[in-house]
């Protein structure tokens, strides 16, 4: 479904991601995982036309991605949930909901019908709908930027750090959201510090390390590796 | 071996620059490009003065001409009607504007951004109307006419040379006192304030005094300036307030590159000199010289803070402190931790209670009482919206409370602002990374430390002992600060070019440089992977180690577990579990509204 080969990003002069290939098979959960700088968000962020690849191709379906705009991207149901929310700090829970179905894919489910589902998954927008996201606490902030994502009726769905900010309870509570996400057919490519919590979800995962993938394998597989836990598990 | 911290790059560059601005005089061989070696001149010296409000305070402002036009008016109409020699109306005219600019400054800097930008328009305005309707002051449009030239005994400024030679040396006077300033304490109180105002107030830096010392000494140089301008041109008419004057001055500005010393000088050239090449139309003798904008080639914008060219502050690379990097600050903090010790009477460093919050009609804190002992690790936990941020912010000043009390150290500090909470030695970070973007590492924590230096721009333009050891003590205990936070390595670069891990480190760098008793953590661990959470762990016990007390929010528990004295746990705003972590993570209320099933090693 989604095949990145190649790829390379740069911040000016410095190429934060050499050489990036991996491929999401439709239906599939892969994450990512890495460092602090080993390229995970710079990687998503050029699937997503944020960024513009300086080399490789992005296809999506079969069709390049990698020269298009950001919201021709979301049209074709691939949406990107970002790092650190990236919210309106003046605009209620409602606004944003609604914002994220703005451009998203048109699909068998119509606005009102996406939102409830949306306040089904996450109970506490609906509750908070009028609130200002700005008041918000980080962790509900972050939950207003997922259900903005999913507002745009993904078939692909990019995570970037959906824990980050979290208490352990509603951490649990996403991890289930996401399983059942993917259950319902949308794949997934997650990227996550909690690595322990990432592997346990995914089907597959790739290490990334310094802008380049150093393992790729069944997550299950990786889970039992000692590189993986000493690295990355703290074990 | 360490004399000096600053030095400009290239003396011998400046010395040839000086030289060559020197004989241009004579090499121009005509009067006309004479007199627009003055305006460059003038401009120059106008536009130093904009950049230290556009430059270093990061404040734009549309009411600079009309400074220059209050110094230009209060020379002339002192020369004029009062027949005071016009020499000394220069400093009346600095003084006149820099108190225009103290009220204005007083009333306007309450808020900042566009509303700022705004309300300086709107003072320009009105001082333009003021000036064009007062007929008996300021003889209204036509101006005033009968201006003296400047004269010290025989030698009078009434031609292009000696003018130029006098605001040649207020340029470079302007031009050192702006080195001097992004090298001193106050300066990088400056860039702070620029950089990142909240945080610049949680170290201690009172944000609204800093903008108004810059915006007072800035408008006290445009005075100076205004006035020179008059005497010379001999003419003066409201125009010099005019928008075209506000709008030539910003684009000086921004073209040299702003936050640099050499930017305003040559987006000045750039803006005069196309005059000079055109056909002359008109006699330039009103000064209205609306050079093309459009012809202008842009220059290359210096970063912020880092001079265009060659007068660049360039920290030295390679160069480390005498002896271990860790000697000197250990030492001290050594020291503090047993005074801590040795007075049982202030074992407890912080008090609160019965502190609350209330949002509209959301109480996000409820009456939360706690105290922290000197030297402890605390955890403040809880599920997200539970109001452990808006308890932090009530401690770190930047919110007041609603009802309740805080005491730190023993004093009562309810609803201190975020800089008095600095000064008194509360250091926080923050949730989203928050740092002085544009800085080197190395300055970041140097403009961290305004807490704990003394020298100010004074001792910073005189370059005196005082000073100098200072410098050289603040770059040792910042190289220490960078080398404990693993950064060593890291000192010149910029922080927003920084991976995330080196950002979050550099925080802590900046919450230590303001040598804090009490440390607010906000999320440390978030966005790390468990092996990064576990160096975390080491540099927080590190941090105690300093003698400094420890207080974190954080959703880690691993993190939490392994460093934590003590934990307490909010809900919904209102404390329901305290105690040493085993204890309270295994509290089957704690597990029930916050930790859920996930299994923790505590």
């Amino acid at each position: 479904m989604l095949k990145v080969e190649g790829l390379k990003v740069s911040y000016g002069h410095r190429e934060a991601v050499h050489n990036v290939s991996l491929t999401v098979e439709e239906g599939e959960l892969v994450t990512l995982v890495g460092s602090n700088g080993a390229g995970k968000t710079t990687t998503l962020k050029a699937i997503s036309a944020l960024l513009r690849p300086s080399g490789g191709t992005i296809t999506f379906d079969g069709e390049r991605i990698d020269r298009m705009a950001p919201h021709q991207v979301i049209e074709r149901g691939l949406v990107h949930v970002p790092e650190g929310r990236q919210l309106f700090p003046d605009m209620t829970v409602l606004e944003h909901l609604e914002l994220g179905a703005l451009r998203g894919r048109p699909g068998s489910m119509g606005f009102a019908e996406r939102l409830r589902w949306v306040y089904e998954l996450f109970p506490i927008l609906a509750e908070r709908r009028t609130q200002r996201a700005g008041t918000m606490s980080g962790g509900q902030q972050q939950l207003v930027a997922f259900g903005r994502g999913l507002m745009a009726n993904p078939r692909c769905l990019m995570l970037d750090e959906p824990t980050l900010g979290l208490a352990p309870i509603i951490v649990d509570t996403l991890a289930d959201t996401i399983k059942s996400l993917h259950k319902s057919g949308i794949t997934v490519l997650l990227v996550e510090q909690r690595v322990d919590l990432a592997l346990r979800l995914a089907d597959r995962a790739y290490v990334l390390e310094t802008g380049r993938v150093v393992m790729e394998d069944a997550a299950q597989t990786l889970l039992a590796d000692p590189r993986i836990k000493t690295a990355y598990l703290g074990l | 071996m360490n004399t000096t911290t600053h030095s400009l790059a290239h003396p011998l560059a400046i010395g040839g620059g000086i030289a060559a601005l020197a004989v241009l005089p004579f090499l121009s061989g005509n009067a006309y490009l004479e007199h627009l070696l003055v305006l460059w001149m003038l401009y120059a010296l106008l536009a130093l003065s904009l950049n230290i409000v556009i430059g270093y305070l990061g404040e734009l402002t549309f009411g600079h001409a009309a400074f220059v036009g209050v110094g230009a008016y209060t020379s002339a109409i002192l020369s004029t009607q009062f027949g005071l020699p016009p020499l000394l109306g220069l400093p009346l005219a600095g003084l006149v504007a820099a108190s225009f600019g103290l009220v204005i400054g007083y009333a306007a800097l309450r808020v900042v951004g566009p509303q700022f930008a705004i309300l300086t328009l709107g003072f320009g305005a009105i001082l333009f109307t003021i000036t064009n309707h007062w007929v008996d002051l300021t003889r209204g449009p036509m101006g005033i006419t009968d201006i003296p030239p400047m004269a010290i005994g025989p030698l009078a400024f009434d031609s292009a040379r000696p003018t130029y030679y006098l605001v040649l040396a207020l340029v470079l006077a302007t031009a050192w006192l702006c080195h001097a300033l992004v090298t001193s304490r106050t300066g990088r109180a400056f860039l702070a304030v620029r950089e990142n105002a909240p945080l610049a107030a949680s170290l201690g830096i009172n944000v609204f005094h800093t903008k108004l010392l810059g915006f007072v000494a800035a408008t006290a140089i445009a005075g100076i300036g205004g006035a020179i301008y008059a005497h010379y041109i001999r003419v003066i008419t409201p125009d010099i307030m005019g928008v075209h004057n506000v709008a030539a001055l910003i684009i000086v500005v921004i073209i040299g590159g702003r936050g640099t010393i050499l930017g305003p000088i040559l987006g000045a050239l750039v803006y005069i000199g196309p005059v000079g090449i055109a056909p002359r139309r008109r006699s330039a003798a009103h000064g209205h010289l609306r050079g093309p904008a459009y012809r202008h080639r842009r220059l290359p914008a210096g970063r912020p803070g880092q001079p265009v060219a060659a007068l660049a502050q360039q920290p030295q690379v390679g160069e480390h402190p005498a002896g271990h990097p860790h000697r000197f600050a250990s030492h001290r903090f050594a020291e503090r931790r047993r005074r801590c010790e040795m007075n049982p009477a202030a074992q407890e460093i912080l008090s609160v209670s019965n502190l609350t919050r209330i949002f509209g009609g959301l109480t996000a804190v409820r009456d939360v009482s706690m105290t922290v002992q000197a030297g402890e690790v605390v955890g403040l936990i809880g599920p997200n919206g539970a109001g452990k941020t808006t308890l932090f912010n009530m401690l770190g000043g930047s919110l007041p409370p609603s009802s309740g009390s805080v005491r730190f150290d023993g004093t009562d500090c309810t609803g201190a602002p975020s800089h008095v909470m600095g000064q008194r030695g509360v250091s926080r970070t923050f949730q989203i990374t928050s740092l002085f973007p544009s800085l080197t590492a190395l300055d970041n924590v140097r403009s961290a430390a305004y807490r704990t230096t003394r020298a100010g721009w004074g001792a910073a333009i005189l370059r005196n002992a005082a000073y100098r050891r200072e410098e050289a003590e603040l770059r040792r205990k910042a190289m220490e600060i960078l080398a404990f936070c693993d950064l060593d390595h890291r000192t010149d670069t910029l922080a927003d070019s920084m991976s995330y891990g080196e950002q979050r480190r550099l925080e802590i760098a900046i919450a230590l440089a303001a040598e804090p008793r009490l440390l607010l953590l906000d999320e440390p661990a978030a966005g790390m992977n468990p092996e990064e959470g576990q160096r975390l762990v080491e540099m927080i016990r590190r941090i105690r180690a300093r003698g400094v007390t420890v207080l974190l929010v954080e959703h880690h528990m691993r993190v939490v577990a392994s460093v934590c004295d003590r934990l307490v746990v909010l809900d919904h705003g209102v404390k329901i579990a305290e105690g040493p972590p085993a204890k309270v993570l295994n509290d089957p209320e704690v597990i029930r509204v916050y930790l859920g099933r996930e299994p923790v090693d505590a």
